[in-house]
């Protein structure tokens, strides 16, 4: 019985730590990044939702893309993201097009969903050559 | 002649002769003051110029620093009452002159407890003062590593390098977003660019404030590092020199405990060498005469 609260003990500690660690890293994002890539997230999903008819995701995606536009600017403009080396900050801007997919998308004046699709590789051509089984 | 009152002296004069010697520990009314620093982080983002001036002006206001002045008021006091003193004793004689003598020896004793005690404060506060710019140069010569790791250097030329594609299309992103998506402009965009014409007046004026110089040392402009490895320098050398002023106040301690012993010694003497003029009624042979009738 000693034995099992020690090792009771043990793994709440283990896990009180890592949840420690977990939140001083997420605590280390820069708050306008979080924003941006929530909000782009839910962009993207707004493109792939099945359930929402055509107009439903039209209006869904003109509100989420103004909304956007913004956030990309001030993420862009932040001073406190310079040089900031987080994994996240590092990943956002390694790929331009992927990550300020609002104002990219009007660069290549392509519509929003087509931009996205085309930076994931996923065209045509790729869906129709592509065949089910294991990787 | 009048004797003067040495069994009421000689106590007194012990108490301070080894009190001299032992050289008493500071008053415990500036056990409890501290000096608690700005943090080093706002000190990191001031000119290099003002650094030294925001870490005295912090210092000043603590109350270590207003215990310390307290006392080099009551020090400066008590050096005029020194001065009194020492010319009053050349006047007076006699027992007057003992008491003064008395007197001038405790006030140099009280002296060098207070010049104690202030010591001790000066100590804490150029440690605290060497602490604080030791955490600066931490925090610069960490700052200066990561803008020299590659990582962050490929990283800072990609964020230029977004900032910059943002600004070359933002006018054409304007166009066709509204093409695509009618509707007004939104206010983050408006006041961002009311703004951006006052930020650059801004910018300019910080360039050419005078304030915003070089650090200088000798004349010479430095890095602020270097200016920061500079006020390093200079409190250790304080601190080094308050080593010194320790042994000088040893020895002063010294020299008023021989003095009080030299002072007790004369006044034993006088004790001894004063009384009856007459033969010593102690020794038997002097006393034959009151037995013979």
């Amino acid at each position: 019985m000693l034995k099992q609260s020690n090792h009771s003990t043990f793994l709440t500690l283990f896990f009180l730590v890592c949840a420690a660690c977990g939140t001083a890293v997420a605590e280390e994002e820069p708050r306008t990044l979080q924003n941006m890539e929530r909000e782009r997230s839910l962009m993207v999903d707004a493109m792939l939702n099945p359930g929402l008819s055509p107009d439903q995701r039209h209006v869904q995606l003109a509100t989420a893309q103004r909304r956007l536009v913004d956030l990309e600017r001030i993420v862009l403009r932040d001073p406190n993201i310079v040089g900031h080396r987080s994994v996240v900050v590092r990943r956002a801007f390694a790929n331009y097009d992927l990550t300020f997919l609002v104002h990219a998308s009007a660069e290549n004046s392509r519509h929003l969903t087509d931009h996205w699709l085309t930076e994931m590789g996923i065209s045509t051509a790729t869906l129709s050559r592509a065949r089910k089984g294991r990787r | 002649m009048i004797k003067p009152n040495a069994d009421k002296l000689r106590p007194s004069l012990a108490i301070l002769s080894v009190a001299g010697l032992l050289m008493a520990f500071p008053a415990s009314g500036s056990d409890q003051v501290s000096w608690d620093p700005v943090s080093s982080e706002r000190l990191v983002r001031l000119p290099a110029t003002y650094l030294e001036k925001a870490v005295q002006r912090d210092f000043q206001s603590s109350p270590l620093a207003g215990r310390m002045f307290d006392l080099e008021d009551r020090a400066n006091a008590m050096g005029r009452t020194l001065a009194e003193l020492r010319d009053a004793i050349e006047l007076a004689d006699g027992e007057v002159e003992i008491e003064l003598r008395h007197q001038y020896l405790a006030e140099k004793s009280a002296y060098l407890d207070t010049m104690e005690e202030r010591q001790e404060l000066k100590r804490r506060g150029l440690n605290t003062k060497i602490g604080v710019f030791q955490s600066v140069l931490r925090k610069l010569k960490r700052s200066r590593s990561l803008a020299d790791d590659p990582v962050t250097v490929d990283l800072i030329e990609k964020q230029a390098a977004a900032t910059r594609r943002l600004e070359n299309s933002i006018e054409q992103v304007d166009a066709r977003l509204f093409e695509a998506v009618p509707g007004e402009e939104s206010r983050y965009s408006e006041e961002y660019r009311q703004n951006l014409g006052r930020i650059s007046e801004l910018q300019q004026a910080i360039q050419v404030h005078r304030a915003n110089g070089p650090a200088l040392i000798g004349g010479e402009a430095v890095t602020r590092e270097a200016y920061v490895r500079h006020l390093l320098a200079q409190a250790e050398a304080g601190l080094a020199l308050l080593n010194q002023e320790q042994e000088m106040l040893g020895y002063m301690a010294k020299l008023v405990a021989l003095d009080a012993q030299a002072l007790q010694y004369e006044l034993e003497h006088v004790d001894s060498d004063s009384g009856s003029t007459g033969p010593d009624p102690s020794r038997l042979a002097n006393s034959v005469q009151y037995f013979i009738e």
